[in-house]
């Protein structure tokens, strides 16, 4: 229990003298914002080919355009989203990992969804890509420098007994 | 020893019980409690049969012998069941009576303190005590009249003493007797039985001038064996007022603690104890190599108990603001009667101590006596009570410089006899290895070199365990010297390094929950079944969707009522990944299969140039 608790007094210590971040928290923030461009991007084709749509039956129209529309406002606010996360990886703020992994959890959610209702093939790239930001969150170093700013923010604990031993 | 320095001994370290406030059972003389009981026989498939009225038996009668048969069980019914008018009236007299300072407040609920499975496997489990066989509701009220009036003729608070001497050891064993465990009818426990016995050992050793010493404890305690049981004289967890250790009893179940606090207790149904087994591997694995890194495991990776939703959970108070028993508390324990030499009710009679319910999980069934468990076999606590604590490898501390020599001694004779025995077989090896040289160039000798080749080879492998093995040695010789420069220097191994799985009362942080959090705990479950009926009635087209959609609602609540949401979320991420994953593979399986074959050969063509141009 000793080292470790050493080595996040160590991180702590770091973060006070104000060193950079690791690399990776550093990859994640713009892979979050490069998330954000291509949602807000999928926001505005959805919209488009909502709008462009000319079916002659007006129910169909209805229920097309409807369709769109509503994956437009998801994909968009998934874009609004992922530049909280974005943000909240800028500032290592305490909400930004747990954000980012919603991020990821709704945007596969949505995919899924998407998917079982014959998802255009966009899907599966987002879907690849939200994979590969779950395992890249999960990065040791990524998660050590949320953890530390925590534990910055918090009071250092009193170790226990068996942390004295 | 005489009789008498067994007795002083007990005296010297008898310990302090303290109690929950709201406790109504505290341990008492057996013989008052046997001459309140009837003795009853229970054979397979008949009635139960009435041996002797209550009044009539004494100790001596009870180890009296008797036989029924293979299959009989003999047990003791304590107390009858109250009736409709004598329950009013006692609750009324009760009620004008008892003072408020006086009565057990439970605090927030144990359903509260606890995730949605258990909740729901709680829910089947107090079903499931409508069919098992149990022990009567109004049985603890009339058992608590009884009992006071039990003290109101004879106020004693006894113990039964044992003194045992195994291994270099002095194992003292006190053992208390209730008439009643109310923890189910009294504290929303597990169960309810008549007649309770707990225990707990203290174990000393005698110096150089034979004085004796304590050094380790051990409380009997739910879930919890071997090493866990027991704790250092020095451990700052030990409570002690002088020389006499703290016990904080549990309310109820007077189970036994070092520290005062509510605990919580996990009873496994022995039915899903396979899928206890499963998820807890599955849990494990999760843990390692799918949850995110957390700091607050411990070095040793250890996080407490792991939990399990199949387990019932239950809490067990204990407090320690009730009365105290014991050197410098509100009462004192009487002159204890020493049980070292089994008298007969200890020895002879295998029976129950109350009734037997019939429950097949035995839980509201009564306990046998101290030497017996509820089947007739001999306790592990009763006939080695060193092993029971797992103290079975632990020599007495004045002995251990004079084991580590002779365990020296034996390793350095050993070391000798494996060197005659390398020199020997490396001389053979080098023989045999000319002999070979020997062969080269004539073709007649193939088979012979073969064999020989053969022989060489398992010889040169015995002898490279013997090498080993010496290696082995002088290591462990080494450790052994120093260990005994550590022992000589004063020095003392770490005093919880022997714990494995410590229980820990619940910390006031995990149990501030909310109202709201207590009334969600209570109607979750309620509300889960009827919206499922609600879905399968109205809108059975969305049936799964709808199931799937309550659970993820409900799991969410739960999540965020105990401040995991980080943990919910990630847990819920991962899993759609993997699912995303899969489809993805089974969607685009020969893209995968090409792409992995282009990336795999890129990458060895990139190897082997980049080798070139070294």
């Amino acid at each position: 229990m000793a080292n470790i608790v050493d080595t996040q007094k160590q991180a702590v210590e770091m973060l006070d003298a104000g060193e950079a971040r690791p690399w990776p928290v550093r990859v994640s923030t713009l892979l979050l914002f490069l998330e954000a461009l291509g949602l807000i991007g999928l926001s505005v084709y959805s919209y488009d080919a909502a709008v462009l749509q000319q079916d002659s039956d007006i129910l169909e129209l209805i229920l097309i355009i409807f369709s769109g529309l509503t994956r437009t406002i998801a994909f968009g606010a998934l874009g609004l989203l992922a530049c909280a996360a974005g943000f909240g990886f800028l500032g290592l703020w305490r909400t930004g990992w747990p954000t980012a992994m919603l991020l990821q959890g709704l945007c596969l959610l949505v995919s899924l969804g998407l998917h079982l209702r014959g998802a255009p093939p966009y899907i599966f790239g987002l879907m690849g890509y939200c994979i590969l930001m779950v395992i890249y969150l999960h990065h040791p170093e990524v998660q050590q420098a949320f953890q530390t700013k925590q534990l910055q923010e918090s009071k250092w604990p009193e170790p226990g007994p068996e942390e004295r031993l | 020893m005489t009789p008498e320095e067994e007795r002083l001994l007990l005296r010297r370290f008898e310990p302090v019980v303290k109690y929950t406030k709201g406790e109504q059972f505290f341990p008492i003389d057996i013989e008052q409690y046997i001459r309140a009981c009837s003795l009853w026989v229970q054979r397979p498939n008949r009635y139960p049969l009435r041996l002797l009225p209550e009044g009539e038996l004494t100790p001596e009668r009870l180890a009296e012998p008797r036989n029924h048969g293979f299959d009989a069980i003999y047990y003791l019914k304590f107390i009858e069941p109250l009736n409709v008018t004598e329950i009013a009236r006692h609750r009324i007299r009760e009620g004008l009576t008892r003072k408020s300072d006086q009565v057990f407040r439970a605090g927030p609920g144990r359903l509260a303190r606890v995730g949605y499975g258990s909740r729901f496997v709680d829910a089947l489990f107090s079903l499931s005590l409508l069919a098992r066989g149990r022990v009567p509701g109004d049985t603890a009220l009339a058992a608590s009249i009884a009992y006071l009036e039990m003290l109101k003729e004879n106020e004693k608070y006894c113990y039964y003493g044992r003194v045992v001497e195994q291994s270099d050891w002095i194992v003292l064993q006190y053992w208390f007797f209730y008439t009643y465990n109310n923890w189910r009818s009294g504290y929303v426990g597990a169960n309810d039985h008549e007649g309770d016995w707990e225990m707990i050992c203290i174990y000393l050793y005698r110096d150089d001038e034979e004085q004796a010493h304590p050094e380790w404890v051990a409380y009997a305690s739910h879930d919890f064996s071997g090493d866990d049981l027991r704790r250092r004289w020095d451990d700052e967890e030990l409570e002690k007022v002088g020389e006499h250790p703290v016990v904080y009893a549990g309310a109820g179940s007077h189970a036994s603690y070092f520290q005062e606090g509510e605990y919580l207790a996990e009873i496994e149904l022995p039915f899903l104890t396979p899928v206890i087994r499963f998820t807890r591997r599955l849990q494990v694995f999760w843990e390692k190599n799918i949850l995110p890194y957390d700091h607050r495991k411990s070095a040793d990776g250890e996080t407490g108990l792991i939990f399990s939703i199949f387990r019932v959970p239950f809490v067990d108070y204990a407090r320690g603001e009730g009365l105290g028993i014991g050197p410098q508390q509100e009462k004192v324990w009487s002159e204890p009667e020493i049980i070292s030499n089994p008298p007969a009710w200890v020895s002879q009679y295998r029976g129950l101590w109350g009734l037997f319910a019939q429950d097949p999980f035995a839980g509201e069934n009564a306990p046998a006596g101290p030497m017996y468990n509820r089947d007739g076999t001999v306790r592990q606590a009763w006939y080695d009570p060193l092993g029971w604590a797992g103290l079975d490898k632990v020599p007495p501390p004045q002995e251990r410089l004079s084991l580590i020599q002779a365990r020296r001694t034996e390793i350095k004779a050993d070391i000798s006899n494996i060197e005659a025995q390398i020199e020997e077989k490396s001389r053979e090896l080098h023989k045999m290895g000319i002999e070979l040289a020997s062969m080269r160039g004539f073709p007649h000798l193939r088979d012979a070199r073969d064999l020989q080749q053969a022989k060489i080879n398992a010889l040169s492998k015995e002898l490279d365990q013997l090498l080993k093995q010496s290696a082995m040695d002088e290591s462990s010789l080494e450790t052994l010297h120093l260990y005994a420069e550590r022992i000589k220097a004063g020095e003392r191994s770490p005093v919880r390094a022997h714990i494995r799985r410590a229980h820990h009362p619940t910390t006031s942080e995990s149990i501030r929950l909310n109202k709201l959090a207590e009334i969600w705990a209570a109607v979750s479950i309620g509300i889960m079944m009827f919206s499922f009926i609600l879905l399968a009635v109205f809108a059975r087209d969305f049936l799964i969707y709808g199931i799937a959609s309550v659970i993820s609602v409900i799991v969410f609540v739960e999540a965020s009522f105990r401040g995991q949401i980080t943990r919910f979320i990630s847990s819920i991420t991962v899993g759609l990944a993997v699912v995303s994953g899969l489809v993805i593979f089974v969607e685009f399986f020969w893209a995968i299969v090409v792409a992995a074959v282009l990336v795999s050969g890129g990458y060895i063509m990139w190897e082997n140039i980049r080798e070139l141009r070294r």
